[in-house]
């Protein structure tokens, strides 16, 4: 009576199924639709502040201030703020989300396609308050995700004991290097890290070279232009710095330094975050923008941060009366004067604060020229083929031409799996 | 509450004995088929134990399952990801509901079959202390493994199931859905060019890293262990604590030293051998000698627990053995071979399978030292990727979270099997004897 055995077990079965049949939730697919109207002042906004300590307590301050001036309150939460991106995926749709966020703005590409943040809403005056390459590093697909706080870009140091005044142009300075550099006492002209394109666009960009070509304030993936002519005449000239043995094979950003603050390099290309390590090392030394390459101001990359609306503010509009002040000239000020981050404020860097620091005024000047990095995802896909590409050409491997021709093609391939 | 009355036992031929009729009822509802075997404490909890389950579970099981068949119908309000997750915590809660209710069953059949005989089904008092009895050692089990379930089984789940979605950058909530694709991630994987173009070439180095590294570090431990248990050497305590100090220092620590050490132009490994008269090495950039310094460096870190383990191995042996060799005439080596080597193996045979498992998937030592690199031209993977470096690497910049989960899975199985090949083939788990 075998079947006896199994009755109980299809009994089950049924049970199983009718319970499965009866399941999900029960909505309206109306509830999502946002009620529109006049939304009423918010009794608290929240932001998320990087977790650094001189800069939480900067954005206290600020955050203060409005309260006493708009009577809103302000609660500012440290964070980390690269892990904030995925906090804010879980958080957001929770409710437990703010109302600011901040993150590099090279980011900015990934947190629009996964709806982290919205645009946002402000007047031109306002825009035209801020360095227009700041502004583009903030717009992702024609639409303004925030407004900008702080830019860095590279710029060149250089040691006062050994040059007096940095060379004017990029070939003057080349020479330079070639007539200052004895490898085998340790003893450079000029070095930075470059197998690294970070720090080599500025060449790509002098010769016509670019990344993505713009089309329409957009950029296209499909044209990659790092094989083009001007990428390729960069490449040559990359290729001539490691072949006259000016910059050593395989030299990476912290060797760089340390030669530097044993004063036997004369100059290094290298970003303010390395200021205070320099400064640290009694190294007597300034800093001055790149020098004028092909007859024109160097385009360096920069990188930006900002403060962006979040896609799970129910406060919008007080939301970015906030992102205002965060950013307007006095709160930018107050910032630069606890932390030291170079503001993308155009009034401010005519102000004395700024122009006073030799430093801050060579890479608040070198900013203005530069290109914000490309803030679409895509960009992910460009750095290791264009560093390997670079690394090749650096140590011999490959010529200039072919390298770049096989790093495009491999970024496009990435590109297309990235997508698939 | 015992049951008194003593039914007389049916006939054999009746199909719908006492036991099915107690288990058809039990399937109903849990406690049902107690009842009627007259256990009404028992049946009554049970029923309690039901109902509650049901009512503190059902609409978080209504949400969980709906959510992972569907993975969420509406962007923005629904969270793929989260409601996967609910899912598969909702299947964890249904199978443990399940055992219990299959517990139930067979309780009431087993009861069943016990009245039919004739006999007087254990009564509560009896119960109990068969369920504190014999449940004893499942009770104090349980809270590890709940644990084992919420940090352990679960995760693992969920990346399984991840591998069956789309989920990347382009489908990614709260702005998308995720939605379930099958296999076609496996598919794509070996369908794409970046991949294809040099899975061969990193699958070899994988297998020569994980066989090298593993049986050159147990080798060397083994000969140190050895070396120094002879009765000859002395300062066996200073000799045992200097030579397992690399252990003692966190691996990535020591990875970054090195890395620094190894530098082309600037390190001193590289100026020692210049003032020796040798020339530089490129460790860096040529894809052989980084291979070599990434096999030199994982010696160095894997030794020394390979020397502990085989040391404590050594000490038990017992000195019986060497004598009677002795006496034999054997030589040393004879010794070696016939003694030592098969008593070390047979004891650490399942650790040294999991120290290749190990290596297999050594992601610190490849990616500190040199991130896999020198980049090789027109390949996706550098010169000392493996393929779990080269995977992070292809999925992570990239955001696609379904291949990083499918390769993972192709990879864990790949380990499992040849684990468990070995590990049905080594004695250590036949004869248990060998060593008393």
């Amino acid at each position: 009576m075998k079947w006896n055995k199994w009755l109980p077990m299809a009994m089950v079965l049924v049970l199983a199924v009718g319970v499965l049949a009866a399941c999900g939730p029960q909505r309206d697919a109306d509830q999502t639709q946002k009620e529109a109207g006049k939304e009423e002042k918010p009794k608290e906004l929240v932001i998320w502040a990087n977790k650094d300590s001189d800069e939480l307590a900067s954005t206290k301050k600020l955050a203060k201030r409005y309260q006493e001036k708009s009577g809103i309150k302000v609660k500012v939460v440290g964070q980390d703020m690269l892990k904030m991106q995925d906090k804010l995926n879980l958080d957001g749709p929770a409710g437990k989300g703010p109302d600011l966020v901040t993150w590099p703005h090279d980011r900015i590409g990934e947190a629009v396609i996964t709806g982290l943040i919205q645009p946002i809403e402000v007047s031109q005056d306002v825009v035209d308050q801020y360095s227009e390459s700041s502004i583009k590093a903030l717009t992702y697909k024609g639409k303004l995700y925030g407004l900008p706080k702080v830019t860095e870009s590279i710029a060149l140091y250089y040691n006062k004991d050994l040059i007096k005044e940095p060379p004017k142009t990029w070939e003057e300075l080349v020479e330079y290097a070639k007539e200052n550099t004895e490898p085998s006492q340790k003893k450079y002209g000029l070095l930075f890290e470059g197998e690294n394109f970070y720090y080599d666009y500025f060449l790509f960009r002098a010769y016509g070279g670019y990344i993505f070509k713009e089309e329409n304030g957009k950029f296209n993936t499909q044209k990659v232009g790092l094989n083009n002519e001007g990428s390729k005449k960069a490449g040559i000239e990359i290729e001539e710095l490691y072949k006259n043995k000016l910059i050593p094979k395989g030299i990476k950003a912290d060797t760089v330094n340390g030669l530097f603050k044993e004063g036997k390099v004369a100059m290094v290309i290298n970003g303010p975050w390395a200021l205070s390590d320099y400064r640290g090392a009694k190294v007597n030394f300034g800093v001055a923008p790149l020098p004028k390459i092909n007859g024109e101001n160097a385009q360096a990359f920069i990188g930006v941060k900002g403060w962006y609306l979040s896609n799970f503010s129910k406060h919008k509009e007080a939301a970015t009366e906030l992102i205002q002040f965060m950013t307007s000239k006095e709160s930018l000020k107050s910032r630069y004067q606890d932390t030291g981050d170079i503001p993308p404020h155009k009034d401010l860097i005519e102000d004395p604060v700024i122009k006073e620091d030799p430093a801050v005024k060579a890479f608040a000047e070198q900013a203005g020229y530069g290109n914000p990095m490309p803030n679409i995802p895509e960009m992910g896909q460009v750095w290791e083929p264009i560093n390997n590409a670079l690394a090749f050409i650096a140590q011999g491997k490959q010529k200039p031409e072919k390298a770049l021709d096989d790093a495009v093609k491999l970024i496009e391939e990435k590109i297309k799996a990235q997508k698939q | 509450m015992v049951d008194s009355q003593v039914e007389t036992a049916s006939k054999p031929d009746r199909p719908w004995g006492k036991p099915q009729i107690a288990a058809c009822l039990s399937v109903l509802s849990m406690g049902l088929g107690q009842l009627y075997n007259r256990q009404w404490a028992k049946g009554v909890f049970f029923l309690l134990i039901q109902f509650s389950y049901l009512g503190v579970f059902f609409d978080f099981l209504n949400i969980g399952l709906w959510g992972i068949v569907t993975l969420g119908t509406i962007p923005k309000l629904d969270h793929s990801i989260l409601l996967l997750a609910q899912g598969i915590i909702s299947l964890l809660i249904i199978a443990l509901g399940l055992v219990f209710y299959f517990l139930n069953i067979r309780d009431a059949y087993k009861v069943g079959k016990i009245r039919e005989r004739g006999e007087e089904p254990p009564g509560i008092k009896e119960t109990y202390q068969t369920v504190t009895g014999y449940g004893y050692p499942y009770l104090l089990v349980a809270p590890g493994l709940f644990l084992l379930i919420a940090v352990v089984v679960f995760p693992l789940l969920f990346m399984i199931f991840l591998a069956f979605t789309n989920y990347d950058l382009y489908h990614s909530p709260p702005a998308k859905l995720v939605d379930w694709v099958g296999f076609d991630n496996f598919f794509n994987l070996f369908r794409s060019e970046l991949w294809q173009n040099s899975f061969i070439s990193v699958f070899q180095w994988t297998v020569v890293f994980t066989l090298v590294s593993t049986t050159v570090q147990f080798g060397l431990g083994l000969f140190l262990a050895i070396l120094i248990h002879q009765k000859r050497v002395r300062f066996k305590k200073f000799w045992r604590t200097v030579l397992i100090l690399p252990w003692a220092v966190p691996a990535f620590v020591s990875i970054l030293v090195f890395t620094s050490l190894f530098d082309n132009t600037f390190g001193p490994i590289n100026a020692m051998l210049t003032s020796l008269g040798l020339g530089g090495v490129p460790w860096m950039t040529d894809p052989f000698w980084t291979k070599i310094a990434i096999l030199l460096i994982q010696f160095w870190l894997g030794f020394p627990f390979s020397m502990a383990l085989c040391t404590g191995v050594l000490q038990g042996i017992s000195s019986d053995l060497y004598e009677a060799a002795e006496v034999d005439g054997a030589t040393p080596f004879q010794k070696f071979r016939s003694i030592t080597l098969p008593l070390v193996l047979y004891a650490t045979a399942p650790v040294l399978i999991t120290q290749y498992a190990f290596n297999f998937n050594n992601f610190n030592i490849i990616y500190l030292f040199n991130e896999g690199g020198p980049p090789i031209p027109g390949s996706t993977a550098g010169g000392t990727d493996i393929l779990i470096s080269w995977v992070y690497k292809l999925t992570f910049d990239s955001f696609k979270y379904n291949y990083a989960a499918a390769v993972t899975i192709i990879i864990a199985l790949v380990v499992m099997s040849i684990s468990v090949y070995q590990f049905r083939r080594t004695r250590s788990f036949k004869e248990e004897d060998l060593i008393q």
